[in-house]
């Protein structure tokens, strides 16, 4: 009965969507303060019924119902309490559902905490929400039903695929589609500013929070996923071009686009059309990852069971949505009025430029990805694009931008003079050179490239601490006043100070992991010895293992370093019971200066085992520097300025009183 | 400048990101695109050794040796034809006697191949989308979760 | 009926919040350049904060103050589309109570199955367990089978369950079925091959002996394995074989070995027979080493799930026994064993205070409780 509950449930959240799209959009249209009362309640109607749905899912995979048939398929009564619940979305139809969970709280969000829009606006937004959660829900449950019943009830699950069952992976998609679905608010703002023909002040100040809340998710999602894939598929890589990872990559790129051009729209009145075209295209590489992850049409390397003709349904959800909204943008954009006017050398043509790069670097992932699918419909040839081809576009393309980004806080609005912006940062660009040229000399056969990193990632940390520091006035006013400045920092200053320093974190891991990791494949015995990096490995033995729900064998290994222990790494073979499905755990000995990541193979027919070793110089840079982004896209969240009923609405009928009759 | 220029300023500027960006992406696409074959299609088609690509197909059951644990050799087939493979480094886990497989590496000489990567799939059901595909075109059966 | 009406409830309570949800509503005085210049008002606000604060300089703070209060000004002049305010909740809840409904029925009268019960995994293992309705459970998984018949985990139960049930010729399909599936295992050859062997009344036919032949080629120590295949000389009549591959096993086996009384016995036989110099011995398998820890088997086959759920519901029964009839000493040392077997010192030492308490008048079943609270390291 629970489990019907929530079937229906979900149905009628469909029905209510169907609700909230016309009412609002109607309601709007007419003005009609009844309606849209109605369809911003619809908003939270739909976020309590589709979590009623989702947490009776999750319910099912908890007491292993296996008369639901995606319970069945993805569950096991053996499976850790963790894995069942994060099973709910370990699988197509539970991952749809948290998906449409997820863009019908984001309606609620905006419902609830949206008081200082203006009425008409928010039911817009609102009732774009609700086709979007209509269109999804429809394909929920038409197509992917989690609550499909099976009768009789199957005794045993046939068990979650048990590579996803990590602790990262567990939490990497609820985040990532924080971070796709989120974008949708910022779509929804976008067509509904079409609608009216008109950007609005109170428009460009209340999208920003929403694009950077799943900016902040995306960056976090991007980064567990990658993590994910650094330690669990024992490839040692971390980032591998692969069409599932591009996916997740163009929106988090265009929504980086768009935190920034959101800025000029609100501070300076300008960029209005461009933002509300990112904003579309935001939220269509948003809805064309999950095409493509759904689909399965790239062959990618993380591709679960997929079904083609979800994809077309997709795909069709997708035409509808681009094609619309591009659509009625040709329509009204050129309505707009055009906004406040800049020289090219100003805080806003920096931030174009930062817009262009990001466009035209997302544009050759864009190219990169699809071109396979391109050419094996036009002439039925096979390839694949591989890492090379980004390597050579996408990095030739970001490596301006980073140069540009310590400029871009150092400018001022409207009119710049670069000469001012040189004096303050001179000092910090001779230490980033500095730091460069001695990496160069340091590592003398050492790629230059690699050096060219360091000396970027420096330059970033340095330029976004440097501009901190001018804020604070460090140096010249006294340290009780700079902290007291410092107290007093708007959190999104401090949001981005953190971001621009996280990304050059990041940036110098990523560089160091790809020119200086240190490989070595070797099959070793017990008691052989093999090197990598600075380090000795001694191969002590192997014992069987027993895992709840696995059995295999574990092997252990002395890591030395100028021959004293510093410990012992252990990697795993797995073999999971339901399926039978192997898996590798690494062993991974992490240190600022780089991880040693050892990975156990099969059995040679010697006796021996084949041993993966890499060095990866650097590695951990780059999850502390994504960690660092995430912190600064919280940070900012928490900005007064943000914050949720501002003091200003009450203030608002009073001020609007004394206008009216002056006007 | 007036705002016309201004903005035309702007607009062309654009532009020539888009077109360095666009001479990139065309420039690396010709350079670095890795086609993909099967056995019998390398054979059809006189692939010239030296040829970085892909070849893709099924893993000959008992066909896999591997002396020491870091060499392995195996022989991928598409039922049609057969490409004798050398791989130096660990296989993945879900790598099978009986199951598709892609490697990308270089043909030799003698016909056989050295690949420097050897993919299998997260699921265990997985069947590379070109191996079935292209499998499927000879009129091979597949099993269950093939084409995925 | 129940569900029905929850049903309905469901319904009736969304259209009842979005009706009340208009019929609160008031419509707003506030028009759209309102909420602007709030927006206007704030940054100036802002800045006033900032400058103050010293981190941003005067020079900036004065340029951004111009700016924003141009366009507070300017809001002054802007036209605002006038179309007059409505309010008219009784037509949003006619609207809600028509839609709602009309959209949900169908959809859930198509796709809902408003008749299936819930049956969580305890549920499903209760009944089973609880009624030891092993050929239902047997029906169900192989009513399953015949559409999935890949699926290896009801192969396994099915498996395990003909060989209780005595199905041996059912059981020896499904091993067979399991071996396929890639359950190549020398365990699985060897059950195939058991369960052959006893279909065919004791006698090892030929794919038996096959099978135990492939299982000592893939574990050459198995000792069951190893047993049937000199069973299979034994009868095939290659006798020195057969006494060779026995001794050999005995040798091999832990002092401790359940099944060494069976190979001596098997060894025994042996000599007899040679000794008569009779003919190949022993039809049947009377000799056979019993149900060879065939409920052992059945229960390692069983996943690790299975198998703690099963135990489970059998402690549980025994313990509701035990309270019903208190006086069963030996059901109590059995539960006391159980729960350590699970792993549960904690409830078999309460199992074991209780048992106490209750048996003080009977001195020998205390000194049995004792010794096996010792026996079992149970404080």
């Amino acid at each position: 009965m629970i489990v019907e509950i929530g079937h229906f449930a979900l149905v009628l959240a469909l029905a209510v969507a169907a609700y909230q799209f016309a009412v609002n959009l109607y309601g709007a249209h007419r003005n009609d303060a009844g309606l849209m009362a109605a369809g911003r309640m619809a908003a939270l109607t739909q976020a309590v019924l589709i979590g009623l749905a989702f947490f009776v899912l999750m319910h099912a995979y908890v007491v292993s119902d296996f008369s639901v048939e995606n319970v069945f398929r993805n569950s096991h009564s053996a499976k850790p309490l963790l894995y069942k619940v994060s099973g709910v979305w370990g699988n197509h139809e539970g991952s749809m559902l948290l998906w449409v969970f997820i863009l019908a709280l984001f309606g609620g969000a905006v419902a609830l905490f949206g008081r200082n829009l203006p009425p008409q606006l928010k039911a817009r937004v609102l009732g774009v929400q609700g086709s979007v959660g209509l269109a999804f829900l429809l394909f929920v449950v038409l197509t992917s039903n989690p609550f499909t019943r099976l009768s009789p009830a199957p005794i045993e699950g046939q068990g979650l695929n048990p590579i996803l069952q990590d602790p990262a992976l567990a939490f990497h998609p609820p985040f990532l589609y924080s971070g796709y679905v989120g974008l949708s608010v910022a779509f929804a703002f976008a067509v509904a500013a079409l609608i009216e023909g008109k950007v609005d002040a109170a428009w460009a100040r209340w999208v920003r929070p929403w694009t950077l809340a799943s900016w902040t998710f995306l960056t976090i999602g991007i980064a567990m996923g990658s993590w994910w894939a650094y330690y669990e598929l024992g490839w040692g890589g971390f980032w591998f071009w692969d069409p599932v990872e591009n996916a997740s990559l163009m929106p988090w790129l265009v929504a980086t686009a768009l935190i920034h051009s959101a800025i000029v729209v609100e501070k300076r009145n300008a960029l209005k059309i461009w933002t509300l075209l990112l904003s579309i295209f935001a939220f269509s590489l948003s809805l064309l990852g999950t095409f493509l992850v759904r689909s399965g049409i790239l062959t990618s390397v993380h591709a679960f069971a997929v079904d083609p003709d979800r994809g077309f349904f997709i795909l069709a959800i997708l035409t509808v949505f681009i094609g619309g909204s591009l659509t009625l943008f040709a329509i009204r954009a050129p309505r707009l009025k055009a906004g406040g006017l800049f020289a090219p050398v100003s805080r806003e043509g920096a931030l174009v430029v930062n817009n262009l790069i990001l466009c035209a670097a997302a544009a050759a992932v864009f190219v990169g990805t699809l071109y396979p699918l391109a050419l094996e419909t036009l002439n039925g040839a096979k390839i694949t694009v591989g890492a090379p081809y980004f390597n050579l576009t996408f990095g030739p393309l970001m490596i301006p931008l980073l140069l540009l980004v310590p400029l871009g806080p150092m400018l001022t609005w409207k009119r710049a003079s670069l000469t001012a912006v040189g004096r303050r940062l001179w000092l910090v660009a001779v230490m980033a050179l500095a730091i460069g040229l001695a990496v160069l000399v340091m590592t003398v056969r050492g790629p230059w490239f690699a050096a060219l990193g360091v000396g970027v990632g420096a330059w970033l940390i340095l330029g976004a601490l440097w501009e901190l520091s001018e804020r604070l006035g460090a140096g010249r006013v006294p340290l009780a006043a700079a902290w007291a400045r410092f107290r007093g920092l708007p959190r999104a200053a401090m949001g981005m100070t953190l971001a621009h320093a996280g990304l050059g974190l990041a940036l110098i891991g990523i560089f160091g992991v790809s020119f200086w990791r240190v490989e070595n494949i070797v099959a070793m015995k017990p008691g052989d010895v093999a090197s990598i990096g600075a380090y000795t490995v001694t191969f002590i033995g192997e014992t069987p293992l027993k895992g709840p729900n696995y059995t295999g064998v574990s092997g252990k290994f002395d890591l030395k370093r100028d021959g004293a222990l510093v410990t012992t790494l252990v990697s795993e073979k797995r073999e999971f019971k339901p399926r039978g499905m192997p898996t590798t755990e690494v062993g991974l000995y992490q240190t600022v200066a780089g991880d040693v990541y050892l990975a156990m193979g099969d059995a040679a027919m010697n006796g021996g085992r084949s041993v993966r070793m890499y060095y990866n110089p650097l590695a951990s840079f780059i999850w502390w520097g994504a960690a660092i982004m995430f912190l600064g896209g919280l940070l900012s969240l928490t900005d007064r300025r943000f914050r949720v009923g501002a003091p200003r609405r009450a203030a608002a009928p009073a001020f609007s009183a004394s206008e009216g009759s002056a006007a | 400048m007036t705002r016309k220029q201004k903005r035309l300023a702007m607009i062309l500027s654009g532009l020539a990101a888009l077109g360095v960006a666009a001479g990139l992406v065309l420039y690396a696409i010709s350079d670095t695109i890795v086609f993909f074959f099967t056995p019998s299609e390398m054979a059809e088609k006189h692939v010239a050794p030296g040829q970085r690509l892909r070849l893709g197909g099924m893993v000959e059951a008992g066909s896999v040796a591997s002396t020491d644990g870091v060499n392995h050799i195996f022989v991928v087939t598409d039922t049609i034809a057969t490409t004798k493979v050398h791989f130096k480094g660990q296989l993945p886990d879900l790598f099978r006697e009986g199951q598709g497989v892609v490697a990308e590496g270089v043909l030799q000489q003698d016909g056989s191949f050295e690949a420097d990567t050897v993919l299998a799939k997260h699921d265990e059901n997985y069947m590379p989308r070109e191996v079935a595909e292209s499998l499927k075109a000879k009129g091979v059966h597949l099993g269950k979760g093939a084409g995925q | 009926m129940l569900l029905l009406l929850t049903f309905v409830l469901m319904s009736l309570a969304v259209i009842g919040i979005l009706a009340v949800a208009a019929r609160r509503s008031t419509t707003s005085t506030a028009r759209a350049v309102d909420y602007d210049r709030a927006v206007f008002r704030d940054q100036l606000e802002e800045l006033q904060r900032d400058e103050a604060r010293g981190v941003i300089s005067p020079a900036e703070a004065e340029a951004a103050r111009n700016e924003v209060s141009r366009r507070l000004i300017d809001t002054a002049d802007r036209q605002e589309s006038t179309i007059p305010a409505v309010n008219n909740p009784a037509r949003v809840a006619l609207l809600a109570a028509l839609v709602i409904p009309v959209i949900a029925t169908p959809l859930y009268l198509r796709y809902g199955a408003p008749h299936e019960p819930d049956v969580p995994l305890a549920a499903r293992l209760d009944q089973a367990m609880a009624n030891q309705d092993f050929p239902a459970l047997i029906a169900r998984v192989e009513k399953r089978i015949e559409e999935t018949p890949d699926d290896v985990k009801g192969w396994e139960i099915l498996s395990s369950a003909y060989m209780k049930l005595d199905r041996y010729g059912d059981a020896a399909r499904a091993f067979a079925n399991r071996i396929k599936l890639g359950q190549n295992t020398a365990d699985n050859l060897t059950d195939m091959g058991e369960a052959l062997t006893l279909d065919n009344g004791g006698q090892i036919t030929p794919d038996a002996a096959q099978a135990f032949a492939d299982a000592v080629k893939i574990d050459p120590k198995l000792p069951k394995a190893r047993f049937f295949v000199a069973l299979a000389a034994m009868q095939a009549g290659k006798l020195d074989e057969a006494e060779q591959s026995l001794t050999a096993l005995m040798n091999d086996s832990p002092a401790d070995a359940p099944w060494r009384g069976a190979v001596q016995d098997q060894l025994d036989r042996l000599k007899q027979v040679k000794a008569a110099g009779a003919a190949p011995p022993m039809a049947g398998m009377g000799g056979m080493p019993g149900p060879t820890q065939e409920q052992v088997d059945a229960a390692q086959n069983m996943s690790a799930g299975d198998r703690q759920a099963m135990i489970r519901t059998m402690v549980d029964r025994l313990a509701e026994k035990l309270k019903a009839n208190p006086d069963d000493a030996e059901g109590w040392q059995r539960l006391i064993k159980a729960h350590m077997v699970l792993g549960d010192a904690t409830a078999a030492s309460e199992a074991l205070k209780t048992a106490r308490d209750h048996f003080k008048d009977k001195p020998e079943t205390i000194t049995a409780l004792t010794a096996l609270a010792k026996e079992l390291n149970i404080p």
